[in-house]
This record gives C-alpha cells, structure tokens and sequence, in this order.
C-alpha cells in the first residue's frame, strides 16, 4: 500500500503526469489547495470567484503537466504562477473549464453561519481595498508582491515559478514596496507591525 | 517598513474540496484513455519481431503482463524523467474487430523503434520523430521490458538490472 505521504511532490507530480494515477493528483490538491484557494482570493477579493478559480488552476496545471516547474521538491510555487495568469484571465480561463466547473455542487446549496458569512464580507471588503490601492503598481510587481510577500515564497521559489532570475524577483519586489512605501495609502490599510518575508528574516 | 497585509488565508469549503478532488482525479485517470498511442502495423512487427538482435532481457523478479492493450517505450531508464520520455505502442486493429489488438511483444516493438530513429537516447528522446540518415540503421540499445504498477509492460534501454533498479519486477512473459 502506497504511503503518500511519504512521497515528495516531484514524486506525485511524476506518478500522475507518466502513469496517470489519479491518486496522486489527488494528494496533491489535498496539500496545496488551501494556499491556492488563498492565493486567488489575494488576487481576485473574492472568496466565490476564488473557489471555481482554485478548481481551474489545477485542471489548468494538469493540462501545462509539460511545463511543471519544481522549486526544490515543492510544486506549490509553481501552481502559484499557474494561479495568476489564471486569475488574470479570469474569464477565459473559467470558460474553458466551465463544464467540468458546472458538475461541481453550487455555492449557495450549502447554509453558511451567519458570522462566517460576515467574516468572509468583510475579508472581501477589506481585499478589494488593498487591490484598489495595488493598482498603481506594474502586474509583475503586483504578482512577486503576492508571492513572496503573501504566499511567503522566498525569492528563489518565485523565481523558478515565474521562470526569471532571482535578481529580478529581488528588484520587482524592492519596487513594488517602494512604491507602497510612497503612496500616502489609507491609515487602515497599512500594518506597521510588519511581518517580514522570508528572505527578510533570514 | 510597512506593508499591506490581507486578510487572513481560509480553508477550502469542504463540500466543494472534495468534489474538485474526486473531479481531478477522474480527469486524471481519463487522460491515459485520450493519449495517442504510436501505431505499429501488425505486420511490421512480426517482421521486427525477428530481428531484434539489440534487445536483451533477464529474468530477475519477474511478473506477468496483465494488460496488453498497450505498452510503453521509454527512451530513458526512470519512471520520473516526464512524458516526453517515453510513447505509447499499441498493434493496429482490424476494422470491425471487437477489441483492442495485443502487444504481444513489446521489446521487438519498440526495438523498431529504435532502430528507425524515432527513439533517442535521454529524457526527452520520445518527443520528437525520426531523423536522418539511412532507414533503419540507428542503434538499438540493449532493452529490457518490465511491468508498470497497472500491469502494462516497460521496455527501458539498460542493463537486465533496471527493473530491479526501478523497483519494478522483470515482464515474464517478454522474456527471451
């Protein structure tokens, strides 16, 4: 019997992509579906959109299965790089996929708790404020910004997801808090207890 | 410095998560029936079928193929090396034939293969078609064929080791 969790992604990715086994594609969704789902509501500041879109990155993923990317053993920056051309091309995306996305069961069959409800609201609210304000920068900023500084990828995994050097992961990313750094933003908007990325800590 | 900071990360609806995940793993499995197999007329392989002086086989631990709709050639000795590292054989069937036709002797198959130059040697050798040079005159690597979890037969370029090395048990039934 297969102990898969035992296996590294690389492993599954291979089991999945040269035998077909299902399984295994399975327990890949099952270890990165959450930071996907996260990703796309960062991308997209909605949570509805968000799940449809996680759905999509991974069919999407299975389809690019030639060009799979791995940082280290992780396949997870990778299917974050797939997550934002995905949410880029929201529409098309979810329209290519949009019958096997009309098999999976409607948002609203399911009650939701009140509070969680006005959880969910009010995270949407306060996202699209953020996205509003992250217009200013370019999307490659926008997108090295979601990674490394909301996915925590350090700048060597956005760089092999993105498929650039690290230099320039480090340059967008410098611009991109520069440019956050100059625009006089609302007060709500701005943590000063700063969680630092990765690269940061280190 | 400061920085925007999002709300904080959510599970997946679990009622949604588990119909995505049985849905992946369907299109998954699904894909192994739309690949295109590389088609080898019948009568092309019992001609290879005799010639295939290249192709070695050893019987270490060994497994009968159960599956024998199609096979695979890889053109690299690794189950990892991705899917231009290998094709899938299937025999030409008859029109109005009930079902699929065997393989009933992979390594001579995919020993044609590599003698027509439409293998190479290394983890991409499956992606392209044959080169130049005279028809039928590349080399033919020494071959061996094991068996894939599913019960479909290998043919790996190596040593008559490779199955073990791989963890896959020698095919007994295309053992010469």
């Amino acid at each position: 019997m297969t102990d898969w969790a035992a296996l590294s992604d690389g492993q599954l990715w291979a089991r999945a992509a040269s035998q077909f086994e299902g399984e295994a594609f399975g327990q890949l969704f099952e270890r990165h579906a959450n930071a996907v789902y996260t990703y796309c509501f960062r991308r997209t500041g909605s949570w509805l959109a968000a799940e449809d879109l996680t759905s999509v990155v991974f069919l999407e993923a299975w389809r690019k299965r030639r060009d799979v990317r791995l940082a280290g053993e992780s396949v997870l920056p990778w299917l974050l790089a797939v997550a934002g051309n995905v949410t880029r091309n929201a529409e098309r995306s979810i329209r290519r996929h949009r019958r096997l996305l009309a098999r999976l069961p409607r948002p609203e069959t399911v009650p939701d708790v009140a509070d969680d409800a006005a959880k969910r609201v009010d995270a949407e609210h306060a996202m699209r404020l953020i996205l509003g304000e992250l217009r200013l920068l370019t999307e490659p900023e926008r997108e090295v910004l979601a990674l490394c500084d909301w996915a925590g990828l350090t700048y060597a995994e956005a760089a092999v997801a993105l498929g650039v050097p690290v230099g320039t992961v480090r340059s967008r990313l410098a611009r991109a808090r520069q440019h956050l750094r100059e625009r006089a933003a609302p007060a709500a908007l701005i943590v000063t207890s700063v969680t630092a990325s990765k690269e940061d800590q280190a | 410095m400061t920085q925007f900071t999002p709300p904080p990360a959510r599970m997946l609806p679990e009622y949604r998560r588990a119909a995505m995940r049985h849905q992946l793993m369907a299109v998954v499995a699904g894909s192994r029936h739309r690949r295109r197999p590389l088609l080898i007329a019948a009568s092309a392989v019992l001609v290879a079928a005799g010639t295939s002086a290249g192709a070695y086989a050893y019987v270490q631990h060994s497994q009968p193929v159960t599956d024998k709709n199609d096979a695979r050639c890889y053109t690299v000795a690794s189950l990892s090396a991705g899917p231009e590292s290998y094709t899938t054989i299937a025999q030409a069937t008859m029109a109005g034939s009930p079902r699929p036709a065997q393989v009933n002797n992979a390594i001579s198959v995919c020993a044609t293969l590599w003698r027509q130059g439409i293998l190479h040697p290394g983890p991409q050798g499956a992606r392209g078609r044959a080169t130049a040079g005279p028809a039928g005159s590349s080399q033919v690597p020494p071959l061996v064929a094991c068996v894939l979890p599913g019960g479909t037969a290998a043919v790996f370029p190596g040593p008559p080791s490779t199955c073990a090395t791989l963890s896959l048990p020698n095919a007994a039934s295309y053992t010469n």
